[in-house]
């Protein structure tokens, strides 16, 4: 085939008037909200670090070396478990003292100072409710806020924790 | 790997690899950097805006969630042009597949059967997708552009509007460097000759 015909380069092909025309074609642009539609059907894949992990445990139970590893952290569960409840029953006297001691030097006093704390905030709480003087509908409008605002974060959390229902669509394109 | 507030000035393959670590915002960077040039690509060849956004949401859909099989060696544009052009010219060869005739059926002999067998236009008043449509492919270049073979229209496409080297052009379309310079001379003449009557008012 002859280059010369065929290189739009060349002398032949040269136009600047359809040059021009076709550099004036300009990009167009998709209806607002293109963007939103498209993330709505992707679905985007876990951190890299996760996958990692994931696809480590996913070998070491294809490769059976998982069961390995459980049986391994089962064991020395149950080792430790046992080994303090000797310990314990062996020296029952000794550990019960050590309870008492931590409890009045150590529990009790902050037991206390919680319960005050408690009180104290209470009281606060009623003396400043006591002094503000608002009408009984505002009072039942602000109840009714915090109850929306405990159900409507109830029902955020509940659609957050849904798995991602959007739709994998197979790559058939060839390379 | 840390992660950059701003990823217009990353590069496509460093886009790439944020949105392969989950990040959503590495996901909308790309489907931002490239919607303009796919849906005008798509737009040009099938006419019609309301069908080059379906096609074009369905090319980055399949390149999104294929994002993760996308070989950093190869350009990320050719792979969504590729897609892009695929998309469209498999519509294009249904389209034709399923065409009626408006003066009806093949197999329709009489008067009778042609009626029942033609395609009934409906309500020709013009949308305003129909307005639309026309102020953007209704000047010269671009009807001259809409009369020429789908293969040639995309060469001119990548060529003049994405300014596409021709090796890249010959990668998205999966034909030699050869005959990508044959298509562009060719649809160029082919230009020429449509836009001829009307060069004295360009």
């Amino acid at each position: 085939m002859n280059d010369q015909l065929t290189d739009p380069g060349s002398p032949t092909d040269e136009d600047p008037v359809l040059d021009q025309l076709l550099a004036s074609l300009e990009h167009f642009a998709p209806a607002p909200g293109f963007e939103d539609r498209i993330m709505r059907n992707v679905v985007t894949p876990a951190p890299r670090w996760l996958q990692r992990v994931r696809d480590r445990g996913r070998s070491l139970v294809q490769h059976g070396r998982g069961w390995w590893f459980l049986g391994g952290l089962t064991g020395a569960s149950a080792i430790s478990a046992s080994a303090i409840a000797a310990l314990l029953v062996l020296n029952a006297a000794a550990v019960g003292e050590t309870l008492d001691g931590i409890l009045n030097s150590v529990g009790l006093p902050l037991w206390r100072g919680v319960l005050g704390l408690a009180a104290g905030t209470a009281r606060e709480v009623t003396s400043v409710i006591n002094s503000v003087s608002v009408s009984a509908s505002v009072i039942l409008a602000a109840g009714a806020s915090v109850a929306f605002v405990l159900v409507f974060n109830t029902w955020a959390i509940y659609r957050l924790m849904q798995p991602v229902q959007a739709k994998r669509v197979e790559f058939n394109a060839s390379r | 790997m840390t992660y950059p507030a701003d990823l217009s000035t990353a590069t496509d393959q460093e886009v790439v690899e944020h949105a392969r670590d989950g990040r959503e915002s590495a996901y909308r960077e790309l489907v931002r950097r490239y919607q303009r040039p796919v849906f005008s690509l798509i737009y040009r060849m099938v006419r019609d805006r309301e069908l080059a956004e379906d096609l074009s949401q369905e090319t980055f859909v399949k390149v999104l969630n294929a994002i993760d099989r996308y070989r950093p060696e190869f350009k990320f544009s050719s792979w969504v042009f590729k897609i892009a052009n695929n998309a469209a010219i498999d519509h294009l060869r249904r389209k034709e597949l399923d065409t009626l005739s408006l003066d009806g059926g093949p197999d329709a002999t009489t008067a009778e059967r042609v009626e029942a067998t033609a395609l009934q236009i409906g309500d020709t008043t013009e949308s305003p997708l129909d307005e639309l449509e026309a102020r953007e492919l209704g000047s010269a270049i671009e009807r001259a552009i809409g009369k020429l073979r789908p293969e040639y229209q995309t060469c001119i496409i990548l060529r003049h509007v994405e300014g596409r080297p021709y090796d890249e052009i010959a990668d998205i379309l999966g034909l030699p460097l050869g005959t990508v310079k044959t298509y562009i001379h060719r649809a160029r003449a082919e230009l020429r000759e449509l836009l001829d009557p009307l060069r004295e008012m360009l």
